[in-house]
């Protein structure tokens, strides 16, 4: 009976060490998990920025182009004379 | 009775063995559990990661076009004004061309001098406009807020602003002496920057360049220090001269153009009947195969 006890104690050994290693693993998987989460964070930070880095240069092209829209018409004007002239060259 | 308690403690130690044995296969199973679970977080996590790093590229892109844009338009009114440069370029190789009979066209340079004036330059701007014609506008010193906008209005069209002398001072003016001369065109030169922060270089001489009589060669050179070329005409409506009628300002240019290669047209916005006669006078020309250019530095009708 005694070498029964013996066996089954040793056998008991074999799910013991799967806890120990899945301990371990989810241990691991936490501290990864935990990492991710971290960077996801700083994500959300570099992705609002680049969101308001957007906006921003939006709203100032906007402007600019509002600004250049005598130019943008002047320019066209000028290619367009230049092209023209362009049909009498031989 | 030995036996029985040796037995029944052995019974209790595999009951004990069995239960430690359950319950580690209970830890197991949770264990197991739970790393199947942080595995789908932990990918779940990173797969939203990478989309939102794709995400922040994708809108850093988009930003960095942005700004390409921005730069564009900022620089807009150098472009426009290297695109007048460029066909300057484009008028002076049609001009070449014309000169080697090469093209299918002559060139009129149709000029205006004296303006601006409240009562007529805008009309003669409507009937340039109406043909799509560009000219050449010899403007003098005007300092009145009511001529701003036909300042401007000139320039901003297309048309070349030439020098013309500040006071248009014939007599006892502007040809007392070289320095006279030259200090009304740096004046007028001036007003005109001031105006449309562009710098003229072209200029006519008031009366033409023989009214400078013996002064002529000191006051060339002391304009081309100055940057400055001048023109004077090969063809005018005479309305500076005499007064006529429309049709004899016409007749005036469509009958003496000489089939000539290069016409410089003078004219005056001052002058109700050359208003009148412009429309025919653009259409004649037109006729005998004359397009309409504006003048510029490197032409070769300006005198440098």
């Amino acid at each position: 009976m005694k070498k029964i006890i013996i066996i089954l104690v040793l056998l008991l050994c074999i799910p013991a060490y799967f806890v120990y290693s899945l301990n371990k693993e989810t241990k691991a998987l936490e501290a990864k998990l935990a990492d991710s989460e971290t960077k996801q964070t700083e994500l959300n930070i570099q992705l609002n920025d680049a969101n308001a880095a957007y906006q921003e240069a939006e709203s100032e092209l906007a402007e600019t182009k509002e600004a250049a829209e005598p130019f943008i018409e002047e320019n066209e004007k000028w290619k367009t004379r230049a092209e023209e002239l362009q049909t009498y060259l031989p | 009775m030995e036996n029985k308690s040796r037995r029944t403690a052995d019974i209790l130690a595999l009951i004990g063995i069995l239960a430690c044995g359950i319950c580690l296969c209970i830890l197991v199973y949770r264990l197991q559990a739970k790393k199947e679970f942080l595995m789908q977080r932990i990918d779940a996590s990173q797969k939203l990661n990478a989309e939102t790093e794709t995400e922040i590229e994708n809108i850093k892109s988009d930003t960095a076009k942005l700004q390409e844009d921005i730069r564009i338009y900022a620089d807009m009114e150098k472009t426009a004004a290297e695109t007048r440069e460029n066909y300057y370029k484009v008028c002076k190789q049609l001009e070449d061309a014309v000169i080697a009979h090469e093209a299918d066209c002559k060139i009129a340079y149709l000029t205006f001098d004296d303006g601006p004036y409240l009562n007529t330059t805008g009309k003669y701007l409507d009937v340039l406009d109406q043909y799509g014609v560009l000219a050449t506008f010899f403007q003098i010193g005007r300092p009145s807020e009511e001529l701003d906008p036909l300042y401007r209005r000139v320039y901003e069209t297309g048309h070349t602003v030439a020098n013309h002398t500040y006071t248009h001072q014939i007599r006892n003016g502007i040809y007392r002496s070289v320095d006279a001369f030259i200090s009304d065109v740096k004046r007028n030169r001036e007003f005109i920057e001031d105006k449309l922060g562009y710098t003229t270089d072209i200029l006519r001489f008031p009366g033409g360049s023989s009214s400078a009589r013996n002064l002529k060669p000191a006051i060339i050179e002391e304009l081309r220090k100055l940057g400055y070329g001048y023109v004077d005409w090969n063809s005018a409506t005479g309305d500076g001269v005499q007064m006529m009628t429309p049709a004899e300002y016409r007749d005036n240019v469509l009958n003496k153009t000489g089939n000539r290669d290069i016409l410089v047209v003078l004219m005056h916005d001052y002058s109700a009947n050359t208003l009148t006669a412009l429309p025919e006078i653009i259409e004649g020309l037109k006729n005998q195969g004359y397009i309409f250019l504006p003048l510029f530095y490197e032409s070769s009708m300006i005198n440098k």
